[in-house]
């Protein structure tokens, strides 16, 4: 097998590294036999980590070396400076390169490293939360990814990750800690099986309304109605007479354009693939990203509709594990067509009950979502007033009036409901979001009420789940039905614990 | 439900005077930038600190008559707040783990803390003014009945 003759090459000195050069172009032919070479021993990352590493770093600093190219007076010095860096940058990741190595023991994934101190971790399969493979396009040209292997906590350890290894390689370790997860079935493994593909026309309409420059034409709007109050000419004064339109129209179409790009191309072609027992993630015209998500793990579903989703007729979804990643890996749909967002979540939550008729708020959460939403403007408007003492500063009153539409518009939405399986919360006035959260999941409960709300009769439920969502509230509801949600849900929770 | 440990009102007596404290150099440095007679930047400073003062040892007491705990079956019931009351119910399976902690105050006082964690950093969870025999024979208890399932 060739994997395990370049393995062995890998495990000793600079000298036996050779072979790894050539372990893509052995294995590549042959990319559908998955089965695990015996034992292999320590391996290293691959050889143009160190390099990756250093660019990387080096990018961190572009300020400097735009500088550099500028600044040509001082320029021998600066440039001296720079190289010597990057020498310094290299070397350092030379030695880590050298000092770390991994393996996969049985079913254990560990990793040693450190330059000065030595960590080796260990990582059984089992505690796996989440594995993703990241390629960015520099990546990609050069056959390679990056691993991240997430593991629950709430972010006291950082989490597992290879960077970089062959796209091969990446493939193996998933594979295998994924197998490693599968216990005791002799089904042979299904691999993936597309069950859901994000339709890119949907994606792009997304892309277009949720690009904050869609909001130019209001923001224009206002600034004309404040034309006394603010002097345009003086902004625009340096562009010749009758252009300054134009050139607004251009840098509005630019920068429209732009951010339908970043996004379109950062969630292009998105696929859930359902592998065994295991979900897949795979999106990114440039950037490459494959999200493993265990369904197993999944605590909590977040849909969300934004202004841009209602444009597009689409709704994002979250799916959160516990682990403690950042955003970078969390698992996120962005549009989803309205049609077939039931369909995704019944598949990532499969044979649960998901669909609980929603409860609304009593009248006083409706008092108090208007007031929330109107005293900052009404204190805005009085500073105001008192600053100015003009007539128009009082056309701000006029503004109590949206918030107070706002604050009935999030009081409609404000809902929640449960089945035997999950509870969900909605909430929002502009952006609606929905969270749906497996009562097995939840880490704890409390019910709270401040002075107002016990005047109300009201109390909000904080439902605690693990990080990084952390929590889920259900705002204002009544205060005696607050109290028996949490009894019913720590109830509930307990019988499915003991059916396990 | 049982109450804190009376000795905690002490702590927290001591903690409102050192805040008054602060807040008092903040009204005397606040009453010289105002034109007052002496005896009216004197008159504003009395006042004022009595106010604080007074109002801060007020809502410790409050804060001790309303904190309240239990050790249920299988949950920690905790019930405490003077402005926004909770009731915070953390099933013992879900701990990770138990600390207790001892400030030079409570030390002084035999108290101590005890706060559990989960895998939610929003859990509420962490008793102040325990006795400290008390809050280690606590921590046993809970160290007992959690740990039979996996937590996350």
């Amino acid at each position: 097998m060739p994997p395990s003759s370049s393995a062995s090459g890998f495990s000793n000195g600079p000298g036996a590294m050779q072979p790894s050069d050539t372990e893509p172009h052995e294995e590549a032919p042959a990319p559908v036999a998955p089965a695990p070479p015996a034992e292999p021993g320590w391996k290293r990352l691959h050889l143009a980590s160190p390099l990756l590493s250093a660019i990387t770093t080096a990018l961190r600093f572009w300020p400097i070396f735009l500088l550099a190219v500028f600044n040509q007076g001082g320029g021998m010095p600066m440039a001296f400076i720079l190289i010597g860096g990057g020498f310094v940058a290299l070397a350092v990741e030379v030695l880590r390169f050298l000092r770390f190595d991994y393996r996969l023991q049985g079913t254990t994934l560990v990793v040693r490293s450190g330059v000065l101190v030595r960590r080796s971790r260990s990582v059984p399969a089992d505690r796996v939360q989440q594995v993703s493979l990241n390629q960015k396009l520099r990546h990609r040209v050069l056959g390679l990814a990056e691993v991240s292997v997430e593991v629950a906590g709430a972010g006291s350890e950082p989490d597992v990750k290879l960077s970089v290894v062959s796209r091969n390689e990446a493939e193996r370790i998933r594979l295998r800690l994924q197998d490693a997860r599968r216990v005791g079935t002799e089904v042979p493994p299904e691999r993936d099986r597309v069950v859901y593909s994000q339709p890119n026309r949907d994606l792009l309409r997304w892309a277009v309304f949720s690009s904050p420059l869609f909001m130019l034409p209001a923001i224009g709007a206002a600034i004309g109605a404040l034309d006394d109050a603010v002097d345009v000419e003086q902004a625009w004064g340096w562009l010749p007479d009758g252009s300054q339109l134009w050139f607004a129209a251009l840098a509005a179409l630019l920068g429209l354009a732009g951010a339908t790009a970043f996004n379109g191309a950062r969630y292009y072609d998105m696929l859930l693939l359902r592998s065994d027992n295991d979900f897949r993630l795979t999106y990114g015209l440039f950037t490459n990203r494959q999200l493993e998500v265990p369904p197993g793990r999944i605590q909590a579903l977040v849909t969300k509709l934004s202004l841009a989703g209602r444009l597009s007729r689409t709704s994002g979804i979250t799916v959160h594990n516990a682990s403690s990643a950042g955003e970078s890996t969390e698992s996120y749909l962005p549009a989803t067509p309205r049609r077939s967002r039931r369909e995704v979540i019944d598949l990532l939550i499969p044979n649960l009950e998901l669909d609980p008729p929603m409860r609304r708020h009593p009248p006083g959460a409706l008092r108090r979502s208007v007031i929330r939403w109107v005293w900052p403007v009404a204190v805005v408007t009085l500073v105001a007033l008192a600053l100015i003492r003009r007539a128009p500063a009082a056309a701000l009153v006029l503004l109590v009036l949206p918030a107070a539409a706002l604050g009935w518009r999030s009081w409609r939405v404000l809902g929640h409901g449960e089945t035997p399986d999950v509870v969900v919360s909605r909430r929002g006035a502009i952006t609606e979001r929905t969270s749906i959260v497996k009562l097995s999941r939840i880490q704890s409960l409390s019910v709270a009420a401040n002075f107002f709300q016990r005047r109300l009769g009201l109390a909000t439920v904080q439902i605690q789940v693990a990080q990084p969502l952390g929590r889920v509230t259900v705002k204002d509801m009544d205060a005696t039905e607050a109290t028996a949600l949490a009894a019913r849900l720590l109830a509930n929770r307990k019988q499915d614990e003991e059916t396990r | 439900m049982t109450p804190l440990d009376p000795r905690v009102r002490t702590q927290w007596r001591i903690e409102a005077l050192a805040a008054s404290l602060v807040a008092t150099l903040g009204i005397v440095i606040g009453a010289f930038q105002l034109p007052l007679a002496w005896w009216g930047r004197l008159g504003l400073i009395v006042v004022a600190a009595a106010a604080i003062g007074g109002g801060l040892q007020f809502v410790a007491s409050l804060r001790y008559r309303y904190w309240k705990y239990g050790l249920a079956d299988d949950v920690l019931i905790l019930e405490h707040g003077v402005w926004t009351r909770r009731r915070s119910t953390t099933p013992y399976f879900r701990v990770q783990n138990v600390d207790l902690s001892q400030g030079p105050l409570e030390r002084w006082l035999g108290l101590k803390r005890l706060t559990i964690r989960t895998a939610s950093a929003f859990t509420d969870a962490s008793i102040p003014g325990l006795d400290a025999d008390a809050a280690e024979q606590l921590r046993l208890r809970i160290l007992e009945r959690a740990g039979r399932d996996a937590a996350v």
